[in-house]
């Protein structure tokens, strides 16, 4: 019955989720997937970010953690 | 409260915490006010463990990158880069005392937004060794905002030093919306015990002030006994406060609470409480039950 939010959480949810229409759970789904990809957009662009804002010299080490 | 025993405003700040995770409105979520707040307690968990983890290798690396900045950079950074959503999911991997050392140059009211952003669960060592002062600052401008969700949810992972700094830095109002969403609620007695005697009465001033006895009844039902005793005992001495809790019982439907407590007082002060409403709301005896039959 929830297995879209299942799906999303890699965990089953509280059973009594089971209690919403198709729709809500669908809804809810949907919303746990696009905070998920908002989050990695976010990070993407926010390491970017943060590079030009350290010294050059710098740059070089820290971006070998990355690789 | 509804035939399943669920009460709607215990769900709502479920929903709030939730919604705030998901970037949603929290009246787009109001179906989930169906569930039992246990549930909406756990899926919000659930959802906090998969957005906490879902990058996680990302934040350990960006962790570990901040260890070669000075404190004063990574605190530019987490301002100008991150805002506070990235930064409260980073602040966990963080070693504690190179995050403090990072908060201690961050404006006020951007470790508010960072709290309100924060899973207390995986940030308790760096919330142990913030300074009370700090804390106090934050949650000064917590209660400003009105957000008491996020105060509730950080009472049970601070030291008492922190709790005693916070409560200094609270009124009574927000204090009394604050326990009433607490997510330990086990912890009330030792805030009890941190406000004292004086502060508590306080409390229950706020409570016939602003209307705030469900919030009042519900700090009360979570106390010691003999704190429960002593508080009802000086509350029942007063025609006011009276007055107040009985047209409180009556408009938010909180007889069962309000007589609930009437069993754990002496003799009494119970027989005041029902004399009272017995002289000026005889309309309401029946609201007594039992209570009201034996006397």
């Amino acid at each position: 019955m929830t297995d879209a939010i299942e799906r999303e959480l890699a965990a089953s949810p509280p059973s009594r989720l089971g209690r919403l229409t198709h729709e809500q759970q669908d809804d809810l789904a949907q919303s746990i997937r696009d905070a998920k990809r908002r989050q990695a957009a976010a990070l993407a662009a926010a390491g970017e970010q943060a590079l030009e804002l350290i010294p050059r010299l710098l740059r070089r080490p820290v971006r070998r953690l990355f690789r | 409260m509804t035939a399943d025993g669920r009460r709607p405003f215990q769900s709502r700040p479920e929903i709030l915490k939730l919604a705030r995770l998901l970037q949603r409105d929290p009246d787009s979520l109001s179906y989930l006010e169906a569930l039992p707040v246990d549930d909406l307690r756990r899926l919000r968990e659930q959802v906090t463990d998969v957005l906490f983890s879902a990058n996680e290798r990302t934040f350990a690396r960006l962790a570990a990158a901040s260890k070669l900045l000075p404190a004063a950079l990574n605190a530019t950074i987490a301002q100008r880069a991150f805002g506070p959503v990235l930064a409260a999911r980073i602040t966990g991997q963080l070693e504690p005392s190179r995050a403090v050392e990072v908060a201690e140059r961050l404006p006020t009211s951007f470790l508010a937004d960072v709290a309100i952003e924060l899973d207390p669960r995986r940030a308790s060592d760096v919330l142990a060794r913030i300074p009370p002062d700090q804390i106090a600052a934050i949650t000064r401008e917590l209660v400003r905002r009105d957000e008491h969700v996020t105060m509730g949810r950080f009472i049970g992972h601070l030291p008492n030093a922190a709790i005693a700094a916070a409560l200094e830095a609270t009124d009574d109002r927000a204090l009394l919306r604050t326990g009433f969403v607490l997510e330990q609620k086990s912890r009330l007695v030792q805030v009890a015990e941190l406000l004292g005697p004086e502060r508590l009465e306080g409390v229950i001033d706020a409570a016939c002030g602003d209307d705030l006895w469900p919030e009042a009844l519900d700090l009360l039902a979570h106390l010691d006994t003999a704190r429960q005793c002593r508080l009802i005992e000086q509350a029942v001495q007063r025609d006011a406060v009276l007055e107040s809790l009985v047209q409180a019982a009556e408009r938010h439907g909180i007889w069962d609470d309000v007589l609930g407590l009437q069993s754990v007082t002496g003799e009494a002060s119970r027989e005041r409480f029902i004399r009272y409403v017995e002289e000026r709301h005889p309309e309401l005896v029946s609201r007594l039950g039992p209570l009201g039959r034996r006397a």
